[in-house]
């Protein structure tokens, strides 16, 4: 398209250029082109080299193009503009004049060197369509304004230069001056090359290769479209043509009829010059006035034979003619009897012949005949004249239809071509868009894309890939080969496959380790097919590329796993916990326990029929009925109790887990066993131990309650005769008084203090007895403060003993308050007493903490000690180092305390050298909770 | 003169009857204590029934109770009395040999309003009794209802 228009654009150039040169050298031939031809006007010349120009600078993109484009457009504007006003309003600015001053001369009524109105009116349209196409962003309206002007301007060139090849007559349509013959070519020229400028500037996408049927349509239909337009203007052309023929003719016989009229009056005046002649000279005598008879004479002749010749096909004319002619001849002679009468006679004898009226007759005649003949062809010539009227408007319709109906199927043509490349546009850029999807889906689909071509080297590669692989396209396309990418090992698996997929077309799911540019790798499946030409060649592959690390990894996590279990099962199975998975009855897998558990071979457990062949008879359906409810997710103990049947026969007792594995199949059963018959045993043996214990304990208990009621006699029983010893002793003493002589005194001193004694032993063993069997309160007790307060108590007992106390902070223990008050109370009170020798006796009370945590608490005295010999008889009931006539005493102190100190968890000992004091140690264990 | 109320003594030992009433004596506090040998004696008294059918109304100023007894035992009588509205709001205290201390728990629980134990020592016993008899005889008010005689 864009080739048509620089030619057109040339083309027209050089005509313009050629007139222009043509006025300059004053050379007819390089202005009209064809002799006779009226020529192109000087500034039309110009107009065209300036136009053309624009149009060649149009479609070349560059910035300045517009502005030259324009400039063309203006100076055109500047010479057309003003020859439209002159036509329109009749005032000569002498615009013709402006570049070239024309000669005063005239071709077939034209003046010669101005510029037609048509040509003017082009001009304006070019004009218009040129500056509509400098237009950055365009309408379609406008655009369409552009196409129907050049649609226009070449209509009108067309129609001018058909006029010309018809040789029509008419080509001076408009006011008076015709268009030259080079001016309508050039814009025919211009008009085609305008429209290929619009139609390129809406194809400035090329075209792909393959447009689809409809666009071949739309093609055909333009160039169908082309071939309608031609052909009706050839159809136009070729009436016109006919109606110009019969235009000529009638032009011929009018002016045939006139020639006619003018030759029929030249006869009659010839015939009047005869008979003036004539007698001119018989009235005067004078031989001057016969020369225009005899040249009428000469001249009558050769007029009637043309006369003749004239109406040689109109016969009743001839005829007229013919009898014309003895008229003519009768006239002569007696024109020629008048002057020979004169001659003779004189003019006397002439003036009797012309009364006699001898030539008048036939002159009448002849007058009469050429009037009718005359009449006949005015009568010819009107009609002719008047055809020849319609015809003229009749031509000039042609013309006009003609120009309108090139104009309408242009139009039409344009709009059509214009429908036809928007709807081509559309498919386009729908093309383009699918174009762009599939090229977005290649580069960024989320797996990998390339071609290798025979050697393996990447033809192309998609970004997905690249971004994968870590490089740039540069360093790839062309450069690389497949296997750049792989691991050794990859490319020993990539030789031996690559030859047999160049061989069958096509690998699937090869699993290759891949190399990134950082040397990282990546796990890869690569799959692929062979394009092939039509000889079956390789030409490139197609090859997906998916990133399976992920899959990898957790394959490997699997295998992992997988030896994590077998381990733990092996492990389980070194333990003796048996496993058995079953799948539908049918065992499937047995570790080593089992096998020993139940006493049959890996191969004989997994040919039973099912796991609960192995159950005794009567408890199988038991059994079953727990594996069913498992089955349908019904709550079952996990552990149970089973027996079986081992292999000899003999039964064992299980520990066995249940549970059931989804695995995509049948259920699993899977059943963890561990062998307790042992453990029954020992159960059983450990059942009979505690019933034994608990009757101990049953006895125990009642052993207790024996000893309690044995405590409450005591405590009450026993006192009672002790006390009412004492009350009569006492009222005994009052009663005998003074009478009982100092022996008798004695002896009730011995009873009562006997008695005093008993008492002091039996309340002792109660508080023992008591200590044994209270319940024990637990309550965070203060030994320094429960220290001091006793020895505060125990004041009255060492008010005239010097005593020197020391104590150190003792510490917080948990434990029963009263008990420990009893503790200290016991080991104060006893080493109060064994210092009693002492002058200045120092009992000192203090703690430590061991490193476990334990308190070890002590009383230290420097009394009369003892012998460690004898230390393990220190805490018994009733057991005494020293005489109580030494130190009074029960021998239960400190068996009360042995007591209190093991119910509170701890110990006691003492340590100690006779007559160097004692130490008496208490250990109170490091208290297992917060003490809080 | 003080007005000597009535002082009841449940007590089944005679030497322990015996001793009290000495004690008792040498405060010159014996002359009207109402001794019974056992608690169904003590109740017999007290809701004047069986051999004390006859005898005129009021309650003693206060019972001294013996807890081991035969047949009633002393807390048994305890309960009686507390449960009894006409009978609850006699003073009862425990005179007793038992330092059990589940006996001085129960007989808290049950409402007695003293416990004491009585001594071995035969002095600290006349000296507990004595004490005993003059406060709950002569100290304290009796409630509504008591045995009184002007001494």
């Amino acid at each position: 398209m864009r080739r048509l228009t620089i030619f057109s654009s040339i083309v027209v150039i050089a005509v313009g250029a050629t007139a222009l040169a043509g006025w300059l050298t004053s050379s007819r031939i390089l202005t009209a082109i064809i002799p006779g031809l009226i020529p192109m006007a000087a500034n039309t010349a110009l107009s065209f080299t300036l136009l053309g120009a624009a149009l060649c600078v149009l479609g070349g993109g560059h910035s300045w193009s517009r502005a030259v484009v324009r400039l063309c457009v203006l100076f055109t504007l500047t010479m057309i503009v003003p020859r439209m006003v002159e036509y329109v309003s009749g005032a000569d600015f002498r615009v013709d004049s402006w570049v070239i001053d024309p000669p005063r001369e005239e071709i077939g009524g034209a003046p010669v060197g101005r510029m037609a109105f048509f040509t003017a009116v082009c001009f304006l349209l070019s004009s218009i369509a040129l500056f509509t196409l400098t237009l950055r962003a365009r309408r379609r309206t406008v655009e369409a304004l552009a196409g129907v002007a050049s649609l226009a301007l070449m209509s009108i060139g067309i129609v001018f230069f058909v006029g010309y090849l018809l040789d029509a007559p008419l080509f001076a349509i408009g006011p008076t001056i015709p268009m030259a013959l080079n001016t309508s070519f050039s814009f025919i020229l211009l008009g085609v090359g305008l429209i290929s400028a619009i139609l390129d500037q809406r194809l400035l996408a090329p075209l792909p290769a393959d447009l689809d049927a409809k666009m071949l349509r739309v093609d055909r239909m333009i160039i169908a479209g082309f071939g309608i337009s031609f052909s009706s203007v050839l159809v136009v052309s070729i009436f016109s043509y006919e109606n110009s023929v019969r235009f000529v003719e009638n032009s011929g016989l009018i002016s045939h009829a006139y020639r006619m009229l003018s030759e029929s009056e030249a006869v009659i005046s010839t015939m009047k010059d005869i008979e003036t002649g004539a007698r001119g000279f018989v009235l005067s005598g004078i031989p001057a006035f016969l020369e225009p008879y005899e040249a009428a004479r000469e001249r009558i002749g050769e007029q009637m034979r043309a006369l003749k010749q004239l109406e040689e096909n109109h016969p009743r004319q001839r005829d007229r003619i013919e009898r014309l002619e003895p008229f003519i001849e009768r006239k002569f002679q007696s024109s020629k009897k008048l002057i020979d009468v004169y001659s003779r006679g004189g003019p006397s004898a002439a003036q009797k012949l012309v009364a006699s009226g001898e030539g008048e007759t036939a002159m009448d005649s002849i007058r009469a005949l050429v009037r009718r003949l005359q009449d006949d062809e005015r009568l010819f010539l009107e009609m002719r004249l008047m055809e020849h009227e319609s015809g003229l408007s009749r031509s000039i319709t042609f013309f006009a239809l003609l120009t309108v109906l090139i104009l309408g199927l242009f139009l039409a043509l344009y709009i059509f071509i214009e429908r036809g490349l928007t709807a081509r546009q559309r498919s386009e850029k729908a093309l383009q868009e699918a174009a762009r999807e599939i090229e977005d889906l290649y580069h960024n689909a989320p797996c990998g894309y390339h071609s290798l071509d025979a050697s393996g080297t990447i033809l192309s590669i998609n970004n997905t890939e690249l971004a994968w692989l870590g490089y740039n396209r540069e360093e790839v396309v062309g450069m690389l080969k497949i296997s750049d990418f792989f691991t050794e090992k990859g490319i020993e698996q990539f030789k031996r496959t690559f030859p047999k997929f160049l061989a069958e077309g096509y690998i699937n799911d090869l699993e290759f380790e891949v190399k990134r540019k950082d040397g990282s790798t990546f796990r890869a499946l690569l799959s692929a097919t062979a394009m092939t030409d039509e000889h079956g060649n390789f030409v490139r592959s197609r090859t997906t590329m998916f990133d399976i690390t992920d899959k990898h990894r957790a394959l490997e996590e699997l295998h992992h796993q997988t030896e994590l279990y077998e381990t733990l099962l092996k492990t389980q199975s070194n333990l003796g916990e048996g496993v058995v998975m079953t799948e539908a009855d049918r065992i499937i897998y047995v570790n080593d326990a089992f096998c020993r558990i139940t006493g049959y071979p890996e191969a004989e457990v997994k040919a039973l029929g099912s796991l609960f062949e192995l159950i005794p008879g009567p408890l199988q359906g038991a059994a079953r009925e727990q594996v069913m409810r498992l089955l349908r997710g019904e709550a079952v103990d996990t552990v149970q109790e089973a027996q079986i049947v081992h292999k000899s026969g003999r039964l064992i007792d299980l520990e066995i887990a249940l549970d059931i594995v989804h695995t995509g199949g049948p259920p699993r059963l899977i059943g963890i066993v561990r062998d307790i018959t042992e453990r029954k045993i020992v159960e059983r043996e450990r059942r009979t131990l505690n019933t034994n214990l608990q009757k101990k304990g049953e006895e125990l208990e009642l052993a207790n309650k024996e000893l309690e009621a044995f405590s409450y006699s005591v405590s009450h029983d026993l006192r009672a005769p002790l006390r009412h010893i004492n009350g009569f002793m006492e009222l005994l003493q009052n009663h005998v008084g003074r009478s009982i002589d100092e022996k008798g005194k004695r002896y009730l001193t011995i009873v009562t203090t006997a008695a005093k004694q008993m008492g002091d032993l039996i309340d002792d063993l109660l508080v023992f007895s008591r200590m044994s069997r209270a319940d024990l309160m637990q309550t965070r007790v203060d030994l320094t403060s429960l220290a001091h307060n006793v020895i505060q108590r125990l004041e009255p007992d060492t008010q005239a003993r010097t005593i020197e106390w020391k104590v150190g902070v003792l510490p917080e223990v948990l434990g029963d308050p009263s008990m420990l008050r009893m503790v200290f109370v016991n080991l104060l009170s006893n080493a109060i007493k064994y210092t009693r020798p002492r002058q200045r006796a120092v009992i000192e009370l203090d703690a430590r903490t061991e490193a476990n945590g334990d308190s070890v608490l002590w009383v230290k005295d420097n009394g009369v000690g003892f012998d460690m010999n004898y230390a393990h008889k220190l805490f018994g009931v009733f057991q005494r180092l020293h005489s109580s006539d030494e130190f009074e005493g029960t021998g239960i102190g400190l068996a009360t305390v042995q007591r209190i100190m093991l119910r509170h968890g701890g110990r006691v000992w003492a340590e100690g050298k006779l007559q160097e004091g004692a130490t008496v140690y208490c250990l109170f264990p490091h208290p297992e909770e917060d003490i809080s | 003169m003080n007005e000597l109320k009535r002082i009841m003594l449940v007590e089944d030992s005679a030497r322990d009857v015996e001793l009290t009433l000495a004690a008792l004596e040498e405060h010159n506090l014996a002359n009207e204590v109402i001794v019974t040998r056992d608690g169904a004696e003590a109740l017999d008294y007290l809701y004047r029934r069986g051999s004390f059918a006859t005898r005129g109304p009021g309650n003693p100023a206060v019972i001294l109770l013996d807890i081991k007894m035969p047949k009633v035992d002393g807390l048994e009588v305890l309960r009686h009395l507390k449960a009894d509205s006409s009978l609850n709001m006699i003073p009862v205290v425990m005179l007793t040999s038992s330092r059990e201390e589940k006996d001085l728990i129960e007989s808290y629980r049950l409402g007695v309003n003293a416990y004491v134990v009585k001594p071995v020592d035969f002095d600290k016993f006349v000296k507990v009794v004595s004490e005993l008899g003059l406060f709950w005889a002569v100290i304290n008010e009796t409630p509504p209802g008591s045995i009184k005689q002007r001494n």
